[in-house]
């Protein structure tokens, strides 16, 4: 499984071909076939941990300085088709948007719940359910993926909020359909 | 700056608009950011700009211009995209003027402040003295004059400065407090107490140890209970209940807190909040939004509130209405006999990432950070992390039973977006979880 953060994903809302330091943008693997690869960087940070900067940089203005942003995030995708996946599920839970989302500044702890979420069953997705709640670990949540889709959709379009002044800038996050296998769900 | 404004409204109104705002701002703040105990950088900003609102045909546009010599060219490009949007129904009218306002009062010593070292210095020795291994965070000398025009007979001009600092303190990664000082009058400026207050929340918070999910009394921090303050007043305001984003929807008249709960909002109060008037020129004035826990009021503007057939609280937001400053009503407990009244629960010193599971229900989580600690009849017996408080807005607001006599003034970037004047709080039985291994 690997997260790539790719400012060069054209039509995307976070597209930019070089960052505000100058730098050209590229795709950027966060994580790489699960293990960790890269972080985010400018020129500052690249400097500190003595590598290079991979083109990170945004600032919302002039006035403001540029600072290390995300911009188009989403999972690589895989070969597995939705149905094949779904089909694959005893008894589970198709989530296929979240409403609440939050995470603790260690970065460790991560809270998702279902918008839009069915009931699987045999295979088959039957009824619509409310309340959907996984609350896991950063490594439990990854480590639970056992099948990625080839599905890719970067839609989610909005704000990250970071830095004093705040700095809100255009993101996107997105990503193929994945399947978690035995994760507590209430 | 007057004139602009001026220009502003008769432009707008020459091609053809039938309402229209002009808030043109001078920002001459000042910051200072400190990271590792040390000054890592100051900004400062001198910056002119408008906030403009135009109604065209009941076509509703709001932007702002940052190129004030541009200001001809800008506003026709405005009127063309009103032309060119969809009307807005809701849309109902900007207040009729003029108006007369508070006495201005700004305190001209933090005008005149030029160097805020000084203070950063004084919190990050404040939390060394507490026992921290280091700290960060911001300094904030803001100066902004408001000159604001509307085409309804509205003039009005506010200067407002006030001096705010942030200091995180830590002794390990998993080991922090945080501390808040603001003023609007430089000598009542404390950022050592800030200091203090996060060294020595960081210093008690040493070794955590994993919580446990459950229902606690807890004791809430002012900061923290200021977070769960701003969520009454943020949800309040009269656009979100309309939007379907208010758990306080259809529940005027009705209980939404315990008794022992009054909150109010008042933008005319000696607060960093502090304001002679609203978006639309209206003079600001308290309002009680909860009055013993029942709610009394959303928030309006003139446009929402003939939708709800009612007077403007002067709170517009020309968009949204919103709160200026909040004040949660002080209860007749000490400090002391806030904790002492918790035999088994948790003290909460902050939180962070409150979001919704549902607006309509008030379902919410947040997510508490920095210190967290283990009560027993009183006392501090530990520390905790990785928790989440999961619960109900209303139900959290419901099950609380105490208040502290003494309000700290806080806000913090995300959390406590709006200045609120929080106590001490005490509440049976709040919801929390954490992660499932």
């Amino acid at each position: 499984m690997t997260v790539c953060d790719d400012p060069t994903v054209e039509h995307a809302i976070a597209f930019y071909a070089y960052d505000d330091e100058g730098v050209k943008a590229r795709r950027r693997y966060m994580y790489k076939e699960g293990i960790i690869n890269e972080f985010l960087q400018n020129r500052e940070t690249a400097a500190i941990l003595g590598t290079r900067s991979n083109g990170a940089a945004r600032a919302t203005t002039y006035s403001v300085e540029a600072i290390v942003r995300m911009a188009n995030t989403f999972v690589e995708p895989r070969d597995w088709g939705v149905d094949e996946m779904i089909e694959g599920v005893k008894f589970g839970v198709y989530m296929k948007s979240f409403m609440e989302w939050n995470i603790d500044d260690k970065r460790y702890n991560g809270k998702y719940v279902g918008r839009e979420a069915y009931l699987i069953e045999d295979g088959k997705v039957t009824s619509p359910v409310r309340k959907t709640v996984i609350e896991l670990t950063t490594p439990t949540f990854w480590g639970a993926v056992d099948a990625v889709g080839k599905d890719l959709e970067i839609h989610h379009a909005g704000f990250c909020g970071k830095s004093d002044p705040g700095q809100a800038l255009d993101a996107a996050l997105g990503g193929p359909t994945m399947r978690l296998r035995n994760v507590y769900l209430r | 700056m007057e004139d602009y404004a001026e220009r502003i409204v008769d432009r707008a109104v020459d091609l053809g608009c039938q309402d229209a705002v002009a808030d043109v701002s001078v920002n001459r703040s000042y910051q200072i950011r400190f990271a590792q105990n040390q000054i890592v950088i100051s900004n400062q900003w001198r910056e002119t700009s408008a906030s403009v609102f135009l109604v065209y045909d009941k076509r509703v546009v709001a932007s702002d211009i940052k190129d004030l010599t541009k200001l001809d060219a800008a506003m026709e490009g405005l009127v063309k995209v009103a032309k060119a949007s969809q009307e807005n129904p809701e849309y109902a009218g900007i207040a009729k003027g003029p108006f007369k306002y508070d006495r201005l009062s700004f305190d001209k010593r933090i005008v005149d402040l030029a160097d805020g070292s000084d203070h950063v210095q004084a919190a990050v020795n404040g939390a060394l003295e507490e026992g921290a291994r280091e700290c960060a965070g911001s300094f904030w000398k803001y100066d902004e004059e408001h000159y604001l025009r509307t085409s309804n007979g509205v003039k009005g001009y506010d200067h407002r400065a006030t001096l705010y600092l942030s200091i995180r303190a830590l002794v390990s990664l998993e080991s922090s407090g945080h501390g808040i000082a603001c003023a609007t009058r430089l000598s009542k400026f404390d950022p050592a107490k800030a200091g203090h207050k996060a060294g020595k929340i960081a210093a008690l918070a040493k070794n955590p140890v994993s919580g446990e999910a459950g229902r606690y009394d807890v004791v809430f921090d002012p900061l923290i209970l200021g977070s769960l303050i701003d969520q009454i007043g943020g949800r309040a305001d009269a656009w979100s209940v309309m939007a379907g984003l208010s758990p306080l929807a259809k529940r005027l008249g009705k209980r939404v807190a315990s008794e022992a709960v009054t909150i109010t909002d008042d933008g005319s109060a000696e607060s960093i909040g502090r304001r002679r008037f609203d978006a639309e020129g209206v003079p600001v004035r308290r309002k009680a939004i909860v009055q013993k826990g029942i709610l009394k009021t959303y928030l309006h503007n003139t446009s929402t509130a003939k939708k709800f057939k009612t007077r403007t609280t002067g709170n517009a937001g020309l968009i949204a209405p919103e709160p200026h400053v909040l004040f949660c009503k002080p209860g007749d407990w000490t400090r002391d006999e806030i904790f002492e009244e918790c035999k088994d629960g948790l003290w909460l010193t902050n939180t962070w990432y409150t979001r919704y599971q549902s607006y309509v229900t008030g379902d919410f989580s947040t997510i508490p950070r920095d210190g967290i600690f283990r009560i027993k009849k009183g006392e501090v017996v530990g520390a905790w992390k990785d928790i989440r408080l999961t619960d109900n807005l209303i139900g959290l607001w419901r099950n609380v039973v105490g208040l502290s006599k003494n309000v700290d003034q806080v806000q913090w970037w995300g959390e406590v977006s709006v200045p609120t004047f929080a106590p001490y709080a005490l509440a049976r039985k709040v919801g929390i979880t954490r992660s499932a291994e």
